[in-house]
């Protein structure tokens, strides 16, 4: 046997595998390496497990996921998404082994090849029909073909249409994702009892997690889930092809006639193909070659057929009108695994069924025959076939289907399938295409014959009981009769001749027995026959037994195992610790011995050395943390000075506004100053002017009344005049200095509630500026306030002078009236003088 | 041959006969052939002169009305089972094909009219390049549809993607390295699939020609990939499969026949369609055509189920023909 590079080398977790599976191994020269035999380490590509819920264990002590090592379960994981996380790839129950499809099922996991038609993929089938889905939920026409199709070919229509429904709703909810790409391809067709449909699609952006993550092993509300659930446990077997090279996902349901492959085991394969590298297995020993070459699938069928068995012949397309179709020749019958324990005339034959305890993995036949004389004459004949071919077989294994007949809506007695209750011949019953019970009725059938099998069971126990402790009495008989021989013997032995005994025994043999004699000893056969047969029984039923305790017992050691190399990992890695503290302590013994002084002189002074070299380095490493956290300090203080500088260019900014504001206002102020010093001078000015006028006027009055003259008069009006004037322009100044003062408050109230807004956020150092500005301000306003009053006062006074000035004026009136009464009255005297 | 003035074949798109100028002398040029794509230059130039052209029609008006409509009536259809029967009627038009000139040319003018969504610019780009590979991807694209139909893609939307891929199928060549060797090493891969490589080393041709040549299977999946009008964009990925072989060693992945899909063999049988192009005059022979000189070539390519639908499917309407025309 030849080992290549991508030969699989397998550890068996399983336990004891099957014959066939063993068989398969040994034909492929793939190596299994059973655990609990061999201890030995290689690189494994998979490993078999059994009866396992959790794979959680496997994957870690083993690397599943990291080493690629592809977990292959022999029975129905408990949890499916569990299995698959832990690179669980295929599910495959020993029982498909027995049939040829098995041993190809087997081939196309481990070569890992595959195609986009069903004759590319499992070049063993014959292609029924096809058909292409673009709008999916417009496929009524093809589907009903795709149903009556299965339907003719024996397979539950029901299981069929519900597969295509779901999974074809599962493909639309990943097309609404963008994960998968119409038009989907949909092909159809059988092989022997097998019957598939197979549909691909391109599906740029899926992945082989897209559907494991919707793997559930229980139904759920979310509806991928529900769906694919639903898919999968529609079919007996479930494959999922990822071909990266075109980027098409290739999905294959296979049903199975065989009742035995549904009930037990519902499998499923999921596979990375690949196409030109793809992985090679070496030669089997006996079968046909097992080497994929460049040529594609077609040379495929030749070794996934073994020799003797049915042929696939594939023509090349294009070449002939019929080369579309796969035929298939007819199938040689398969070896029977027949061992036989000793054989003889078979005169007389008893055949029984040996069950187990548990649900029958294989149906076991034992013939018992011999010929009457010969007491250890019988052929025990064990088979483990399921084929129901053989006419020795007179055990049928139940629930073989047989559909026949074309009225798909016939439901007369056309469409049968088998009882399979052992009456192949006249137990038909009519079993119509839409059958919506059909599961439930399939598990009570089950469920009844398992019933049926433990009361059988039960039977036979005590049938055990009592046949034993007749056997017990027949032993007992048959000891006294040896006791009453062996008696006899000595009896001769001591009276006559060994010729004489010899004569009496040949005359006793040669006596025709009498009726009681031969009744006995014909009751005496039976009942050995009988205990022979239930020794048989109870020596099959120890196998059986031991088979399961083994199997136990197997679990367990695989569980200790586990246990075993976890602990063995975790002693080891203690260990290694345990050396490297040994070792660090050693190394810092050695040290402090130096250091004690047991070292040489060279050696102290090197650590001297070493030691003023340390102080210096850490002085060193001290001076330069100083220098650090000073460049720190200086760095932070440099970066605070930086946004101090921001805010004091602000302020001096705000600083510069506020003073020239200042030197504004107090330029008005000192302008209004000025003016009201002025106003004040004028006013004085006035005042004395009004002093001098009102003595002039009184002057006036005296000199009027004394002397009666006329220039007077004229003077007073001119110096009213240039009053009045005076008081006006006094008047337009008040009212300029008034508006003045008015903007000026504006201006302060405005700068004053910004310089509040801006110092807010200011530090203390900009409020002391501000604080000085406020109070300049303030001196300020102080200032205006006393201008203002002073201008209030000298309202009040030009008021005054206004109106000493009208009163003045109304006295001028009055003194020029009566100023014209004297001109008057002496020119009337004068003319009546 | 009839007189057609220039404003009469301006009404055209594509040249449905075959368009001859005649001189003074009565000598006659051959200027267009049936399938080429109206140049606007060309109609521009010849208006200004005002010329009349002989004409030598092949399409027939009627026929290609009656495409059409049947198409038209399949845009609207939503059950398969209609779908289906309307399928089948359009194909029951090839029913006399043998018989009648010109029906395939106005079975291709209908899917022109039908399906056609390919900018103008992009059609003249590639009938400058080459008139000949526009000819050839006018007739690739009309038989892609009559291919789908009888592998039941009959909804129009795909019907419509499947025409407008074939007909940018070699747009990747439409390069400014293309020349008369890759030309002609295109015509010995239809000749010989998987040699066209192979012809252009011998004849020593640059490595920008065949780069040309190998690369144009990608270069027009990126011309489709960037357009928004085909409505199932994976279908785009059939134009990769155009020179795949059955062994595995065509371009450009080289993928095993095995891997090759329904809808992708569509698109390649339509494109195998090239070689019957060159002859003259070959409009009445295509069906004859395609069931028989195709034979020896389609060992190479992974088309063969769908080919044998094809031909069964015609092959049904052959046999209708016997029956109901004797």
């Amino acid at each position: 046997m030849i080992e290549t590079e991508n030969t699989p080398i397998i550890l068996n977790l399983a336990g004891v595998l099957s014959e066939d599976l063993s068989k398969y191994f040994a034909s492929r020269g793939i190596r299994v390496i059973d655990s609990l035999v061999e201890n030995a380490l290689l690189s494994w590509t998979h490993i078999l497990v059994k009866d396992l819920d959790n794979f959680d264990a496997v994957g870690d002590t083993y690397g599943t996921l990291e080493n690629n090592i592809r977990l292959i379960s022999l029975s129905q994981p408990g949890d499916l998404k569990n299995f698959m996380m832990n690179n669980g790839k295929l599910v495959l129950d020993e029982s498909w082994l027995t049939n040829a499809f098995g041993t190809f099922l087997m081939d196309k996991f481990f070569q890992e090849y595959g195609g986009v038609t069903l004759s590319d993929n499992y070049p063993k089938f014959r292609e029924l029909g096809s058909f292409n889905i673009t709008n999916p939920f417009s496929t009524g026409e093809y589907l009903d073909h795709l149903v009556f199709n299965a339907f003719e070919n024996g397979m539950s229509a029901l299981s069929v249409k519900t597969y295509f429904d779901h999974i074809l709703m599962y493909l639309t909810s990943l097309k609404n994702k963008g994960r998968v790409g119409f038009p989907i391809e949909v092909s159809y067709g059988t092989f022997n009892d097998v019957y598939g449909l197979q549909m691909h699609f391109f599906a740029e952006n899926m992945q082989i997690e897209d559907v494991t993550n919707s793997l559930t092993s229980r139904i759920t509300k979310t509806p991928e889930e529900y769906l694919l659930y639903v898919s999968l446990h529609s079919s007996d077997f479930f494959d999922f092809t990822y071909l990266p090279e075109v980027k098409k996902v290739v999905i294959t349901a296979l049903w199975n006639k065989s009742e035995k492959v549904k009930t037990e085991n519902k499998g499923m394969m999921f596979t990375h193909a690949v196409s030109s590298s793809s992985r090679q297995l070496p030669a089997p020993d006996v079968s046909a070659p097992f080497v994929l070459n460049e040529g594609g699938i077609e040379d495929l069928s030749s070794f996934v057929t073994p020799a003797g068995e049915s042929e696939v012949e594939i023509i090349p397309a294009a070449m002939i009108e019929e080369e579309f179709v796969t035929t298939i020749s007819g199938s040689a019958p398969e070896e029977e695994t027949v061992t036989t324990v000793s054989g003889s005339d078979e005169e007389e034959e008893v055949s029984t069924t040996v069950k187990g305890s548990k649900e029958e993995e294989d149906k076991t036949v034992t013939k018992i025959s011999g010929k009457k004389d010969e007491k250890d004459g019988f052929k025990v004949t064990l088979s483990s076939s399921k084929e129901e071919k053989k006419g020795n077989m007179t055990v049928k294994s139940f629930g073989t289907e047989e559909a026949k007949g074309p009225g798909m809506f016939d439901f007369s007695n056309k469409g049968t399938v088998k009882d399979g209750t052992g009456d192949t011949s006249g137990n038909k019953k009519a079993v119509p295409l839409f059958n919506v019970s059909g599961p439930s009725s399939r598990e009570k059938e089950l469920e009844k014959k398992i019933n049926e099998i433990i009361t059988q069971n039960d039977q036979l126990k005590s049938k055990l009981v009592t046949v034993t402790s007749e056997l017990k009495v027949q032993r007992d008989t048959h000891a006294k009769m040896e006791r009453i021989k062996e008696e006899v013997a000595k009896v001769v032995d001591n009276d006559t001749e060994p010729s004489k005994l010899d004569q009496i025994l040949r005359q006793s043999a040669s006596k025709v027995p009498t009726e009681r004699e031969s009744k006995m000893a014909e009751e005496f056969r039976q009942m050995e026959k009988l205990t022979r047969k239930l020794q048989l029984e109870s020596s099959q039923k120890e196998m059986h037994l031991g088979k399961e305790i083994e199997k136990q017992q197997r679990i367990a050691a695989l569980k200790e195992t586990m246990v075993e190399k976890t602990r063995e990992t975790y002693s080891k890695a203690l260990e290694k610790k345990d050396q490297e503290i040994a070792m660090m302590q050693s190394r810092l013994e050695q040290a402090n011995k130096h250091m004690v002084g047991g070292g040489a002189q060279a050696q102290t002074t090197q650590i001297k050395e070493l030691e003023r070299q340390a102080v210096n380095q850490t002085k060193m490493v001290e001076m330069y943390k100083a220098k650090i956290t000073n460049l720190a300090a200086a760095l932070d203080a440099q970066k605070s000075d930086e946004n101090s500088k921001d805010e004091m260019r602000k302020i001096q900014l705000l600083n510069d506004q506020m003073k020239t504001q200042v030197e504004m206002t107090r330029k008005e102020v000192t302008k209004l100053q000025d003016r009201a010093t002025a106003d004040m001078t004028q006013l004085m000015a006035l005042k004395q002017e009004k002093v001098k006028l009102s003595e002039a006027l009184k002057k006036a009055e005296q000199t009027a009344r004394l002397s009666q003259g006329s220039a007077g008069p004229q003077q007073g009006e001119m110096e009213v005049k240039r009053l009045q004037g005076q008081v006006q322009l006094l008047e337009t100044y008040l009212k300029e200095s008034n508006t003045k003062v008015k903007d000026l408050e504006i201006k302060l109230q405005n700068a004053v509630s910004v310089n509040r807004n801006t110092t807010a956020a200011e530090d203390g150092q900009s409020k002391v500026k501000i604080n000085h500005l406020e109070n300049s301000v303030k001196k300020l306003t102080q200032d205006i306030v006393e201008s203002r009053n002073q201008l209030a006062e000298m309202k009040k006074e030009t008021n005054k002078l206004r109106a000493e000035k009208t009163a003045l004026q109304n006295m001028m009136d009055k003194a020029k009236k009566d100023l014209e009464k004297y001109e008057k009255k002496p020119a009337s005297g004068k003319k009546s003088a | 041959m009839i007189k057609l003035p220039v404003k009469d074949l301006a009404k055209r798109k594509i040249a449905d006969g075959h368009v001859y100028l005649s001189t003074s002398e009565g000598r006659k040029f051959y200027l267009l052939k049936p399938g080429m794509l109206l140049d606007e230059d060309f109609i521009k130039k010849h208006a200004q002169l005002n010329t009349v052209f002989d004409f030598e029609p092949v399409a027939v008006p009627e026929v290609i009305e009656n495409f059409s409509k049947l198409f038209k009536e399949l845009r609207y259809l939503q059950f398969e089972r209609d779908l289906k029967s309307q399928s089948l009627k359009i194909l029951g038009e090839f029913h006399d094909f043998h018989s009648r000139d010109g029906h395939f040319l106005s079975f291709a003018q209908a899917c022109f009219d039908a399906f056609n969504l390919i900018p103008h610019e992009s059609l003249k780009k590639m009938h400058s390049q080459d008139t000949q590979l526009f000819r050839k991807s006018f007739y690739s694209a009309a038989f892609s549809v009559a291919i789908a139909l009888s592998n039941d893609f009959y909804h129009f939307t795909m019907l419509r993607d499947f025409y407008n891929i074939s007909l940018m199928l070699d747009f990747g060549l439409c390069e400014t390295n293309y020349s008369y060797y890759v030309a002609q090493a295109c015509n010995q891969e239809n000749k010989l699939p998987g040699s066209g490589r192979y012809w252009l080393e011998q004849e020593k041709a640059t490595k920008q020609e065949i780069d040309v040549f190998l690369g144009h299977p990608k270069k027009s999946y990126d011309y489709l990939k960037k357009t928004k009008f085909l409505a199932f964009p994976e279908l785009a990925e059939a134009v990769l499969y155009q020179h795949e072989l059955s062994n595995g060693n065509g371009f450009p992945k080289g993928i095993p026949r095995s891997y090759v899909s329904g809808w992708e063999a569509v698109i390649m049988i339509a494109d195998s369609l090239v070689e019957i192009s060159d002859d003259f005059p070959f409009e009445s022979r295509v069906i004859d055509h395609l069931m028989h000189f195709q034979s020896s070539k389609l060992k190479e390519l992974p088309v063969g189920k769908v080919h044998f639908k094809l031909k069964e499917t015609l092959k049904y309407f052959d046999s209708l023909k016997e029956t109901n025309f004797g």
